[in-house]
């Protein structure tokens, strides 16, 4: 059962997300001729809600933004909120289905999506949580025992991306301020990783393989097992020269957070 | 009755991240800053960062947007506890949000939405603001809104519920004067008579902003520099007051800092009229 304040603002809500005029038998009428009518200023708080939002789907897509131009990007935000209502106290977090959202409503654009995905994982890299890159000294003191059961703790901004079209040569045309070149669908699928180092978001292409070792281990696998499954596919020799290459790279890059050891749940050999 | 207050850090600026690198590199004539709580409510990463560096040069007031103390169904504790968390690691001077309300039933609407002046809401938002203090074991500043809706259910004025809430709940007030003339325009009555009938010993702070003047009506856009009647109305506010801690909010069309600076110079001349008339 409802208070009469709970059905006001249920009413009120109604009247600023839909076409629900119920609210406006509760608001004063103007008090003279020249003045707002009830309809009107509900006008102002509906009208007010939809540029906020449209506004923080900008800030946070605003490669996208540009590569669809004001009036585009507009018309796109606007279909968005009508099937979208924002659910967390924050508004920083409105945009978080935007891009699975374009890849289901407009499936024809794909480049679009992947763009606004990139956006997004660069946003939420920007201010997602805190690590200290594992020290490098940390690696060599290790076992061959250790070795064969740690796995790795990567940067919790971490997050791996997969895409079919030129959307890297997009986003960066776009970052210039230059003139994108055309989409185009790409011959397969690259990975993208996308990670902040100091306070700065970084991202990079990753080949295949590299992309299935960094998701091996975000899901928690032992670095061992990453190596065994690269060797079944490379000389011995190559393999093993390539994990080593990745481990430098992932330590130089701020990738690596922490070691544990695999065969022990959540038990951290050495945090960064 | 003057105890319950902390004493005034002097004129502020609203803290926007275009900012934060004239506030850092060198001392800027900016007494405090007000940070909004839900930028900072955030994991980790470069806002926090510099919030802990502006910290270490400047006192810190947080600003939330979204307590929503007039929802019907009490407040949000995840949200709470998140604002205590921030607040252990900043140590503000006080902590404020609106007296207003800004969702319903887990739908967010981004907005401070005005309530109706009733005892039923009286009653609501007095058991938040309540719930709200214990959570954060501090008392609540609670500012005015402003408004373009008016509702049929509303049974006493807005300074009069105001001024209800802050007795009952025993929080504090932050009077926007810009909040007060935008609402006064929209609703047709005498700014002075909202100033001239809040609780003095109740006023932690007072807000100043721009605001976009229609003709039919004002919009609260704090896009602008701050309005001729708004200066006036501030100015009679501190012969009423005496001296209570300023801030200047700028959310759109951000100038460089110097030049909100200078506005906040303007204040100071204002405050100092004012004060001279409350001192007489």
């Amino acid at each position: 059962m409802s208070t009469p304040l709970e059905q006001l603002q249920l009413q009120f809500a109604a009247g600023i997300l839909g076409t629900d005029r119920t609210v406006l038998d509760a608001l004063r009428g103007p008090r003279d001729p020249g003045c707002l009518d009830a309809a009107q200023r509900l006008g102002i708080y509906r009208d007010a809600y939809r540029a906020r939002l449209v506004e923080a789907l900008q800030d946070s897509f605003s490669h996208t933004a540009r590569y669809l131009g004001d009036d585009g990007f507009r018309e796109l935000a606007l279909q968005y909120i009508e099937v979208h209502t924002p659910a967390a106290a924050s508004i920083r977090w409105y945009g978080d289905a935007f891009p699975d959202w374009l890849g289901a409503a407009h499936p024809q654009d794909g480049d679009v999506a992947e763009l606004a995905a990139l956006d997004w994982a660069l946003r939420a890299a920007f201010d997602s949580a805190d690590a200290e890159p594992l020290d490098a000294a940390a690696l060599s003191s290790l076992s061959a025992d250790d070795w064969d059961q740690a796995g790795f703790v990567l940067h919790p901004s971490l997050r791996l991306l997969e895409q079919r079209w030129n959307t890297v040569a997009l986003w960066q045309a776009l970052e210039r301020e230059a003139a994108p070149p055309a989409a185009r669908r790409l011959p397969g699928v690259v990975g993208v990783a996308v990670w902040r180092r100091a306070l700065q978001p970084h991202y990079r292409t990753l080949d295949a393989d590299e992309g299935a070792a960094l998701r091996a281990l975000q899901a928690g696998e032992r670095f061992a097992a990453v190596c065994d499954r690269l060797a079944a596919r490379r000389a011995p020799q190559a393999a093993t020269a390539l994990a080593g290459r990745w481990l430098r790279r992932w330590s130089e890059d701020g990738l690596l957070a922490g070691l544990r050891r695999a065969d022990a749940g959540p038990g951290v050999i050495h945090a960064g | 009755m003057n105890n319950m207050l902390a004493p005034s850090p002097g004129f502020g600026l609203g803290l926007r991240p275009p900012h934060y690198a004239a506030l850092l590199e060198a001392p800027q004539r900016v007494d405090w800053v007000e940070a909004i709580s839900e930028n900072y409510m955030v994991p980790g990463g470069k806002p926090l960062r510099m919030l802990d560096a502006i910290r270490e040069r400047y006192p810190i007031v947080l600003h939330g947007v979204s307590m929503s103390v007039g929802s019907s169904r009490g407040l949000d504790c995840e949200y709470l506890e998140a604002l205590a968390a921030l607040a252990r690691r900043v140590q503000p001077l006080w902590i404020s949000d609106h007296l207003c309300w800004t969702g319903v039933h887990g739908r967010q609407l981004h907005d401070l939405l005005p309530l109706p002046y009733s005892e039923e809401a009286l009653r609501v938002v007095v058991r938040n603001v309540r719930q709200a203090q214990d959570a954060l074991g501090r008392r609540l500043v609670l500012e005015n809104v402003s408004s373009y809706a008016e509702y049929h259910a509303s049974t006493m004025t807005e300074w009069a519920f105001l001024n209800a809430v802050a007795e009952e709940a025993d929080c504090l007030l932050l009077l926007d004067v810009n909040n007060v003339y935008v609402s006064s325009v929209n609703h047709g009555y005498d700014a002075s008579r909202f100033v001239d009938a809040m609780t003095a010993g109740r006023i932690q702070q007072i807000h100043l902003a721009g605001h976009t003047n229609h003709g039919t009506h004002i919009v609260d856009t704090h896009d602008h520099p701050i309005a001729a009647p708004v200066w006036a109305l501030y100015r009679h506010a501190c012969e009423r007051f005496g001296p209570v801690a300023a801030l200047i909010e700028r959310d759109d069309r951000i100038p460089p800092l110097a030049e909100l600076i200078d506005e906040l110079d303007q204040a100071r001349a204002v405050a100092a009229r004012g004060l001279h008339r409350h001192a007489a």
